[in-house]
């Protein structure tokens, strides 16, 4: 009945048995489980993604709508109309070109000589005015003085103001911006007016 | 059906309160059972035949169940089978885990048959010299048998245990000293079980006699004589007394006591027929050999629980992957909207773009629009030509006349002096001035005449000052007591802002 003392016999290889059923069937369900919510995680981080990018593209069409309404808020098609109605007004308020300023020059010129007044332009200077095109505005000095020569019963000064009244109703844009009258008692010994002559540039394109 | 009689019942009491369980006990192919409901005996029933096929243990247990009523699933089994064998082995001093290891390196050696062994022990009485293990062997398609049949009906076998350890828990009623060794002889169906044990303490060693050696009472006492010897040497004891328990022993114990050397006497423990299915409730279970392993125990507990974790496991993943799947539809469909919305902010930057560009165009020819018809200046200067030559007092001639624009306004001097018909005096020069001056504030022009206006004089300390002071100083010189001579003022200059 006694036994002799015990051995210690080789371990059998088991494969993947020593793992037990049981902690094999905890880790596939833990494996499952795990894989599931994986997949839940990935697809509520989608979603909410997703989300953001829907949100800023919904916040960037309100942004983008509001600022084309106030764009047209404040251009409604009757300021659109009227700025468009006025433009031929505007461009035949122009001299066109050089050739228009020396006919208005020459004109000046020949309504001084009825008036016994002898006329002299100095070119003063030119500059461009950006206005949606550019402007050639050009400024002149014109000398005015009674002709000695000519003799006229009417007084010098009113023949001045005629001259200058004249000018003044020309319809292009001739803007006088200075005027110097010098002279004694009843007459007028001079003359000089800065005048300022706006010109459609040749290479201006229509608006 | 058999009922247990109220002398019997009265070791009901001893049962675990709340237990619900059937005992069971299969001895040489008589099968009884004991219904134990909530710690009270429910039932017995006896098989009214002998049984030895392992094959019917399914049967019983239902013939079982329905005549003593049980309502539970666990049963509780004794069992003795002639394979099932009791081995005593020399083991180092171990306990716990080590000493199952041991004990399971011995059992190959041990076992009496070629089929694998499904076993148990229980720590037998050490000798001088080493620890010793009672080790059962039981081949375990059997026992697997037993589990498989009762699960076949429905129940879970949660022990089957030898009949040594309902005999070893009657050591503990029998008339002996705290040293006293005992050996208790029970009859089994026909077989005779031996154990040798004492009072308070593990079994010495345990024997199972078949019936053919248990037939005769002769062979009987050279058995239990040399158990006797046995002990005595192994252990350098002897046994003070033989108890003999069960009917077919008892009705012979003369016969045996005049070959023994030893007091024999006929046990104290009553004995009745579901006697070992009884005490098989009784047993404590952390100190009875249970050839049903503690992970075959649980294995039910286990399954549940197996059961129930795959289920919500499974309700989980079902849940996480109709969540997933919803939100990667959700997903999806946003997706869709996104599109269409990044089609959207495309147009409406397209728009934008386009409106962008043509408010632009639209403001610079608003601009030029504006720029060469409205803010076009008038002809001030001519206008103040020709007014100066109606509203200028007679008595003034207007000699110079400086127009010149400044940003929005326009700056004029006016230089003149008295006519030359008018006699030179302060006053009239004063009054001629002082009334061209109203004219341009309150004519036409609405202009801002500057208060620095002067009157100049020709004398020969000329100077010039505010018409005020220049006043001031002509009253003053009139009072002097000697005036300097002075020149009349004949001139004057006038500076004005026209808006």
């Amino acid at each position: 009945m006694t036994a002799p003392p015990p051995k210690a016999p080789p371990r059998p290889k088991r494969g993947f048995r020593w793992l037990g059923v049981a902690n094999i069937e905890r880790i596939v369900v833990f494996s499952v489980v795990t894989i599931a919510g994986v997949l839940l995680w990935t697809s509520v981080s989608r979603l909410v993604r997703v989300r953001s990018e829907s949100r800023d593209l919904t916040r960037r069409i309100a942004h983008l709508s509001g600022e084309i309404d106030v764009m047209r808020s404040q251009w409604p098609s009757s300021r659109t109309q009227q700025v468009a109605s006025r433009i031929p007004a505007a461009e035949a308020t122009l001299f066109q070109g050089p050739p228009a300023v020396a006919e208005w020059i020459e004109s000046v010129r020949a309504a001084a000589i009825p008036l016994a007044l002898e006329t002299d332009f100095e070119f003063v200077g030119a500059h461009t005015q950006a206005l949606n095109r550019a402007i050639a505005v050009m400024q002149t000095r014109l000398h005015i003085a009674p002709d000695r020569d000519s003799e006229s019963v009417r007084p010098s000064y009113n023949r001045l103001l005629e001259l200058g009244q004249s000018i003044a109703r020309h319809p292009k844009r001739l803007d006088v911006l200075e005027l110097s009258v010098s002279g004694s008692s009843n007459s007028v010994g001079e003359a000089t007016a800065l005048i300022e002559v706006w010109s459609d540039t040749p290479s201006a394109a229509a608006p | 059906m058999y009922r247990i009689q109220p002398s019997t019942l009265s070791v009901a009491s001893h049962f675990p309160k709340g237990l619900t369980t059937l005992g069971v006990s299969w001895l040489g192919g008589q099968f009884d059972a004991v219904a134990l409901h909530r710690g009270e005996i429910a039932g017995t029933w006896h098989a009214p035949e002998a049984c030895d096929d392992i094959e019917k243990f399914g049967d019983l247990l239902q013939q079982a169940v329905a005549k003593t009523g049980f309502q539970g699933n666990s049963i509780h089994l004794v069992l003795s089978h002639p394979k099932l064998t009791h081995q005593l082995v020399d083991v180092p001093d171990a306990k716990g885990p080590a000493l199952r290891a041991l004990v399971q390196r011995q059992v190959e050696k041990l076992k009496l048959f070629e089929e694998i062994a499904a076993w148990t022990f229980e720590k037998a009485e050490a000798t001088k010299t080493s620890t010793s293990a009672l080790v059962h062997l039981l081949p375990r398609a059997i026992l697997y048998r037993l589990v498989g049949c009762a699960e076949t009906a429905g129940f879970h076998l949660i022990s089957v245990v030898p009949p040594t350890a309902i005999l070893h828990a009657q050591f503990a009623r029998l008339p002996l000293d705290g040293k006293g060794i005992g050996l208790i002889a029970a009859d089994i169906d026909g077989g005779t079980t031996i154990v040798v044990g004492r009072r308070d303490g593990p079994l010495f060693l345990a024997r199972s006699l078949d019936s053919s050696r248990a037939r005769g009472p002769s062979a009987l006492v050279v058995d239990i004589n040399r158990t006797l010897l046995y002990v005595s040497q192994r252990y350098g004891v002897d046994v003070t007394g033989v108890w003999l328990f069960g009917p077919a022993l008892t009705e012979r114990i003369e016969e045996f006591r005049p070959q023994l050397h030893v007091p024999v006497e006929a046990s104290p423990e009553p004995h009745s027929v579901p006697y070992w299915a009884q005490e098989s409730l009784r047993a404590p279970a952390e100190y009875t050999p249970n050839l049903i392993s503690a992970r075959q125990i649980r294995a039910p507990q286990r399954r549940a629980l197996l059961k129930l974790t795959t289920v919500l496991a499974a309700a989980a993943v079902l849940t996480m992957l109709a969540a997933a799947s919803w939100f990667y539809f959700k997903a999806r469909s946003e997706r869709l909207q996104i599109a269409t919305l990044q089609l959207e902010v495309a147009q409406l930057q397209t728009q934008h773009q386009t409106f962008q560009q043509s408010f632009v165009e639209l403001a610079n020819r608003e601009r030029f629009v504006q720029g060469v018809l409205d803010y076009r200046p008038g002809p001030v200067p001519i206008w103040l030509a020709a007014y100066l030559g109606e509203v200028t007092p007679p008595e003034l001639t207007v000699t110079n006349l400086h127009i010149v624009r400044q940003t929005n306004t326009w700056r004029v001097q006016i230089v003149g002096k008295l006519q030359s018909t008018v006699s030179p005096s302060t006053k009239t020069l004063l009054r001629g001035v002082e009334e061209l001056a109203d004219k341009l504030r309150n004519g036409p022009f609405q202009a801002t005449v500057l208060p620095s206006y002067v009157a100049e004089t020709r004398a020969p300390s000329a100077r010039t000052k505010t018409a005020t002071s220049a006043f001031a100083d002509w009253a003053a010189q009139l009072k002097a007591p000697a005036p300097a001579p002075l020149a009349s003022p004949t001139h004057f200059t006038l500076e004005a802002v026209l808006q």
